[in-house]
């Protein structure tokens, strides 16, 4: 197993390089479905905002009074 | 809202799409790391340091696969003005400034052990440095400037100027015969690298583009969503205002 971890002498350069690019692309991955998911979420949240405000400037005292 | 006609259609398309690229990097990456990592042998040469180009070779295949995306896609914005493309352009960027970077420090790591350095101003280093530059350059004008449509053009047009670095990088190995070692896989003769090498860099090389293209659709309904957010805002301030 040492020997595995070693790579002949060359594991520091080794494993270096696959942490750097395995944490880099995950963490680029990470951050860009974040955004995507964050961004769906305020648009969604906006079109639920647009469509309710329509709604109170068409009939305002129906909306008010009449929800529970 | 005839613009988001094709966006629309784009975005189902991706989401098609996207189950699949992540199928295939799920498979494809266990098992080119298992080659890469433990079941292929040491190089005779270079010992197990050739582990290291497992990786180093995709992520600079992907350096210039991405920028020919980018490339492509800024043509298409300045001939066509498809709205698409300018997205697709802005979406590929980082991307491939990361693969370009992963490159050289792989590169640079593998090179410390093999070369006795790091880092050498030899034509290939030199010409995918330049490549690193050009993403951070498209970015940055896009960064820079606060309309779109002016940005996405000037962008644009240092990708398309900065195509030329391509084949530079691609034929440097043999222009400037210095330290990098020459192409032994993409060759017209066919590939000299010997078989147990070559399986591990192509399935990392299947698993880095499934990753590619997984994350570039992210990015792009990102951008798609940023400017619907962008529309939305303004139509709810003209409302009120």
């Amino acid at each position: 197993m040492a020997n595995f971890f070693a790579m002949g002498g060359h594991g520091t350069f080794i494993w270096l390089s696959y942490s750097i690019v395995f944490l880099t692309l995950v963490i680029i991955a990470i951050m860009s479905f974040v955004e995507l998911r964050s961004l769906e979420a305020k648009l969604n949240k906006l079109k639920r905002n647009n469509k309710r405000g329509s709604k109170t400037t068409d009939t305002p005292e129906k909306n008010s009074t009449g929800k529970v | 809202m005839h613009i988001f006609a094709n966006p629309a259609r784009f975005v189902r398309l991706a989401n098609k799409i996207l189950p699949w690229a992540i199928a295939v990097l799920a498979l494809s990456l266990p098992y080119g790391l298992y080659l890469a990592i433990i079941a292929s042998p040491p190089d005779y040469q270079q010992g197990d340091s050739v582990r290291i180009m497992y990786i180093h070779v995709p992520s600079a295949w992907m350096a210039m696969f991405t920028y020919m995306v980018m490339a492509s896609a800024s043509l298409a914005a300045i001939v066509w003005r498809h709205p698409l493309a300018l997205i697709a352009g802005k979406a590929a960027a980082p991307i491939g400034a990361i693969f370009t970077a992963l490159a050289l420090i792989t590169g640079a790591l593998w090179g410390k052990p093999m070369w006795g350095t790091y880092w050498v101003w030899d034509g290939r280093l030199t010409s995918v440095l330049i490549l690193f530059f050009l993403y951070l350059g498209y970015m940055a004008i896009w960064q820079a400037m606060d309309d779109e449509e002016t940005a996405g053009r000037a962008a644009s047009i240092l990708a398309l100027v900065g195509v030329v670095n391509l084949p530079i990088i691609k034929f440097s190995v043999d222009w400037w015969n210095t330290l990098h070692q020459p192409a032994s896989v993409i060759r017209l003769d066919g590939p000299t690298i010997h078989a147990d090498l070559l399986g591990p860099l192509l399935w990392m090389a299947v698993a880095m583009k499934a990753y590619f293209i997984i994350v570039f659709l992210w990015r792009m309904k990102l951008e798609i969503n940023k400017r619907k957010l962008a529309v939305l805002q303004m139509s709810v301030v003209n409302a009120h205002g």
